[in-house]
């Protein structure tokens, strides 16, 4: 499958916060397994890497969105796990907002349904 | 298996981030790297090819630029690589500000170690200037080190200071060959009658070269002079700081105004400076001590002597030259000076004679202290270095200059060190506030009292080594810290690299701490037994609501003895008759009041008593009923009575002590004695020992006589009565008036306080010692601590798996304390040992106690284990709770 690099950086940058965000929404997740959650549900269209995905973690984090904590499970290395707090809930409904707004106004033009 | 935190760690190497951040991004991102790869094996890539790919997407120049623009704002604390000398300075204030924000971060412990360092110096250096001051430097006289004072000697009679008789100063004065000049003192009270209140005051008839002699010139018009000597121009006084201020309202034209000292005219030619008293600190004034050239009389001993030898002149010298004069006068007035020779001692070492015996052990408890505060001090900042070194390898490895580390240490310490310094001088400064209000009357007595400040080489010595230990043990751990292998600490679980040395050195700490517990313990135990016993020993009197006054019956009025009798009669009388006066009695002395009387003893029965064999006795002249109104009691015979006047037979009563020392084994009612006062009397009772100056020393042989057969100037009025109340003493008072208004009353004092202040010294050293030995206790007790629950972080791991496995709290609880208490069982064996030896050095300062009293040493076994106990069970508690999955996790 073709993964057009441009496609990859632009969704990143404008939509990346958005999908990690809501991936944590349900239940706090790993790094790993957000990365590989997004390549997986996105038919690996989107792909993030160590390189990208740390830093917009670490960023989130430090914006209060999101809170990482270290847990122990028996038998298994720790982990550091993310989970949405209440001010990353506010922005998520925000950004789903606004991205709906924008595909109905693409669909509108251009005729793209996303769902 | 690759190592993929160390391509990581390589990556964020230029971020400078801070170490502990540094760790957590290794560990989170390593782990993802690991889990790509294991996801890329799982999807059929060979080894190689799953680590080249996850390589390939770990971009690390992407991350790192996204990385640092998140995370710079950490990067201030560490520098990387080698600094520009140029920023050397700009990182002194950086450093300071990194020292006060870990002093905050660890608030507890620094308040820990700066407390401890504050009692350290402030408690060590009130105590030391106190004893540097009593022991040393007693005086402020100019010519203070070349000073001696000099006493006639009886070898034969152990007599070694004995005072000097005017015969014998004269002719020393006259052929001696190296002093520049000899001194006689002659201290005497005096009544001042300035306008219409006469007041007796303490003074001294001194040589005219005594100022000269000391050195101290006056602080206004001038001191005496050779030509003083002259007839007619005697009657002159120097006055004391004190008096010009009370008396003379600090009248700048004090000078040739005219004065009445026992009724007569005398002019003030001088005023001396604030603090200058001797021989006494609250002499008031000084008059000439003119000679009668024809006064050779060698029987009476009553001038004290000092001497001021030529420069260059030793001690050996000096005492060589006046045996010299001393060893002809034995042989030219054999009746007065056999056996009679020189003693030469030092001002200073003779004024200091008391306080000396308590010196040494005194220091070694100061020095006790202080080595505890520092092994305390020591203790704390090691076991916290070994908690933080992780933090500083890291640092290191991740290539801050060794400099700019230990840069940082050091300024943290420094400020330890420089708030604990600061405590320190604001206690020592309340310290000695609390000790200058020790009372007047006792400390009057004390050479120097009234100087008494902190003591600037004090403070600085005990600065000076809890400021090094302070910084050196903050320093530690970096210059430990900079020796180790790196890269083996950088592992998650490293183990902890001051690990062992520091916990066997802050074990020994414990160790030594615990030690000079003990020793200080067992001092002050041993004082404060000792003071215990004194308190409650028979000291021959009841001073239970007794009232002392002295009275002065001066003048023209009390020449004859007659009048000095009908006075005594007619007080008596009336006192008696004031409610609630039990019992009333006159005496020339008080025990314990501060007034001397001596005779010799010229004779026993028939057996004439040869010069050299004259032993002197406490002489008092009582009333019938001092012996009620005092509570000596009477243990054989009679006491005086109203039929032993003028015109009887004299009648004397002997103590306990006299009738043992001069008639062992013989009936002492009926004996006759003379004294040397030409008088012969017969004992006709015996009575109870009493203490006269010592409260040590209750072998004082004594005569008493009847006053009504010997009525003299200076007395003291003694009254018991039920109560003692100002209204009553105003009463006896108002009586005195109604007697002769004119007579001066002084001294007004409860015979209760004369013991106190007797006591006063006593209990400043037992106090000293408690205090220091009490602090030294909470100290060890706050070591103890800290390395007990130190060692409990330690094991939390070790213990969880314990718990894990079965072991009951009980077990846990033994585990713990019993490490502990094995560090107290050998400190304390060590200290036993160091409290047996150095209380040794006590034994001079203790009454009726050993000073190896089992009784102390148990009671202080104990007071140390329950201590001991406590401070084990505190992080025991914590240890026995530990859950123990919370623990096992636990790294």
């Amino acid at each position: 499958m073709k993964t057009p690099s441009i496609l990859d950086r632009e969704v990143k940058r404008g939509s990346a916060e958005m999908l990690i965000l809501a991936l944590v929404e349900d239940r706090p997740r790993h790094g790993y397994e957000i990365a590989k959650l997004i390549e997986q549900r996105s038919g690996g269209v989107l792909q993030f890497h160590v390189a990208s995905l740390y830093p917009l973690l670490y960023r989130l984090e430090k914006r209060g969105l999101i809170l990482g904590h270290w847990v122990e499970r028996p038998s298994q290395r720790r982990r550091r796990f993310y989970k949405l707090t209440n001010a990353g809930q506010e922005i998520l409904k925000e950004h789903r907002l606004t991205w709906k707004e924008f595909f109905a106004a693409l669909d509108r033009v251009a005729g793209i349904n996303p769902a | 298996m690759h190592d993929w935190k160390n391509e990581i760690r390589e990556a964020l190497s230029q971020l400078a981030l801070r170490p502990l951040r540094e760790v957590e991004i290794v560990e989170e991102l390593g782990q993802h790297l690991e889990d790509r790869y294991e996801d890329l094996l799982l999807e059929g890539y060979t080894e190689d090819e799953a680590v080249k790919k996850t390589l390939s997407e770990f971009r690390q120049s992407e991350m790192i630029r996204d990385l640092r623009e998140l995370e710079r704002r950490h990067l201030e604390p560490v520098e990387l690589g080698q600094e520009p000398r140029s920023s050397q300075t700009a990182g002194l204030w950086e450093d300071l500000r990194y020292a006060f924000r870990m002093l905050l971060s660890q608030f507890g412990v620094s308040l820990i170690v700066i407390i401890t360092m504050g009692l350290g110096i402030g408690v060590n250096t009130t105590i030391f200037s106190t004893l540097e001051l009593l022991a040393f430097r007693p005086f402020d006289f100019p010519n203070q080190d070349r000073l001696v004072r000099i006493f006639e000697r009886q070898p034969d009679t152990s007599v070694a200071r004995g005072s000097v008789a005017p015969g014998n100063f004269a002719d020393w004065r006259e052929q001696n060959q190296t002093f520049e000049d000899l001194v006689a003192i002659k201290s005497s009270n005096f009544d001042l009658t300035n306008g219409s209140q006469p007041e007796t005051l303490p003074g001294n008839f001194v040589s005219t070269g005594f100022f000269n002699t000391l050195g101290t010139p006056p602080a206004l018009g001038r001191t005496f002079s050779a030509e003083d000597n002259e007839p007619g121009r005697s009657q002159i006084v120097v006055l004391s700081d004190g008096l010009w201020r009370t008396r003379f309202g600090a009248d700048p034209q004090i000078i040739g105004r005219l004065v009445k000292l026992n009724e007569e005219t005398y002019t003030v030619v001088g005023v001396m400076p604030k603090h200058f008293g001797y021989p006494v600190d609250d002499s008031q004034l000084w008059v000439p001590l003119v000679p009668d050239p024809n006064d050779r009389s060698r029987r009476e001993h009553n001038l004290r002597v000092l001497g001021l030898p030529r420069k260059g002149i030793s001690l050996t010298q000096a005492t060589e030259d006046l045996n010299r004069i001393a060893i002809r006068l034995q042989s030219e007035f054999p009746d007065t000076n056999r056996g009679r020779d020189v003693r030469v001692v030092p001002l200073v070492e003779d004024a200091t004679r008391v306080v000396r015996v308590a010196v040494p052990f005194m220091f070694i408890s100061v020095l006790l202290v202080l080595l505890v505060a520092c092994a305390n001090v020591a203790n704390i900042l090691l076991v916290r270095a070994a908690a933080g070194q992780r933090d500083i390898v890291i640092r290191l490895a991740l290539g801050a200059s060794r400099a700019r580390v230990m840069r940082q240490l050091f300024a943290h310490s420094l400020l330890l060190s420089i708030l604990g310094g600061g405590l320190g001088l604001v206690l020592a400064y309340f310290g000695i506030k609390a000790l200058q209000t020790m009372p007047q009357d006792f400390s009057m007595f004390i050479p120097g009292w009234s100087k008494m400040g902190i003591d600037q080489t004090a403070l600085g010595f005990n600065l000076g080594i809890s400021v090094l230990t302070g910084i050196l043990c903050g320093l530690l751990p970096a210059l430990i810290g900079t020796r180790v292998e790196i890269n083996q600490l950088l592992k998650d679980d490293g183990p902890s690299v001051l690990g062992k040395g520091s916990s066997r050195a802050t074990r020994w700490l414990v160790i030594s701490e615990v030690a000079f517990s003990v020793v200080l313990l067992a001092g002050a135990g041993t004082m404060f037994r000792s003071f215990q016993t004194l308190l409650h020993t028979d000291f021959g009197i009841d001073a239970t609501n007794v009232m002392t006054m002295q009275l002065s019956l001066s003048g023209e009025r009390y020449q004859a003895a007659q009048s000095r009798n009908n006075f005594a009669d007619a007080l008596i009388g009336k006192v008696s008759a004031l409610p609630g006066i039990t019992d009333v009695g006159l005496a020339t002395t008080v025990p314990l009041g501060y007034v001397y009387n001596r005779r010799q003893v010229t004779s026993i029965g028939s057996t004439l008593l040869a010069d050299e064999r004259r032993l002197s006795v406490t002489f008092r002249i009582v009333t019938p009923r001092y012996l009620e109104a005092i509570g000596t009691p009477l243990r054989k015979g009679r006491a005086f009575s109203e039929q032993d006047r003028e015109g009887t037979p004299r009648v004397a009563l002997v103590n306990e002590a006299f009738s043992k020392q001069f008639l062992p084994g013989k009936q002492v009612i009926g004996e006759n004695i003379s004294l040397n006062n030409g008088e012969r009397y017969e004992i006709v009772g015996l009575l109870a020992n009493v203490i006269n100056e010592d409260l040590e020393d209750r072998a004082d042989a004594e005569v008493y006589v009847a006053y009504a057969q010997e009525p003299v100037r200076n007395i003291f009025l003694v009254t018991r009565s039920d109560y003692i109340s100002d209204a009553l003493v105003q009463s006896i008072r108002g009586e005195i008036g109604a007697v002769d208004s004119a007579v001066p009353v002084f001294k007004v004092k409860p015979l209760q306080q004369y013991v106190e202040e007797r006591l006063s010294a006593k209990k400043m050293a037992a106090y000293c010692l408690g205090v220091g030995a009490l602090i030294a206790l909470m100290l060890a007790a706050v070591g103890i601590y800290s390395v007990v629950a130190y060692s409990v972080t330690q094991r939390t791991h070790e213990i969880g798996l314990r718990i894990a496995l079965g072991a009951s709290r009980r077990d846990i609880l033994r585990l713990v304390v019993g490490a502990g208490l094995r560090l107290v069982l050998i400190g304390g064996a060590i200290g036993l040992v160091g409290a047996l030896v150095s209380t040794q050095l006590l034994s001079g300062l203790l009454f009726g106690v050993s000073a190896r009293d089992p009784l102390t040493l148990a009671g202080i076994i104990s007071i140390l284990a329950a201590v001991a106990l406590f401070a084990c069970y505190l992080p025991a508690r914590r240890a026995m709770k530990l859950d123990p999955l919370n623990a096992l996790r636990y790294q």
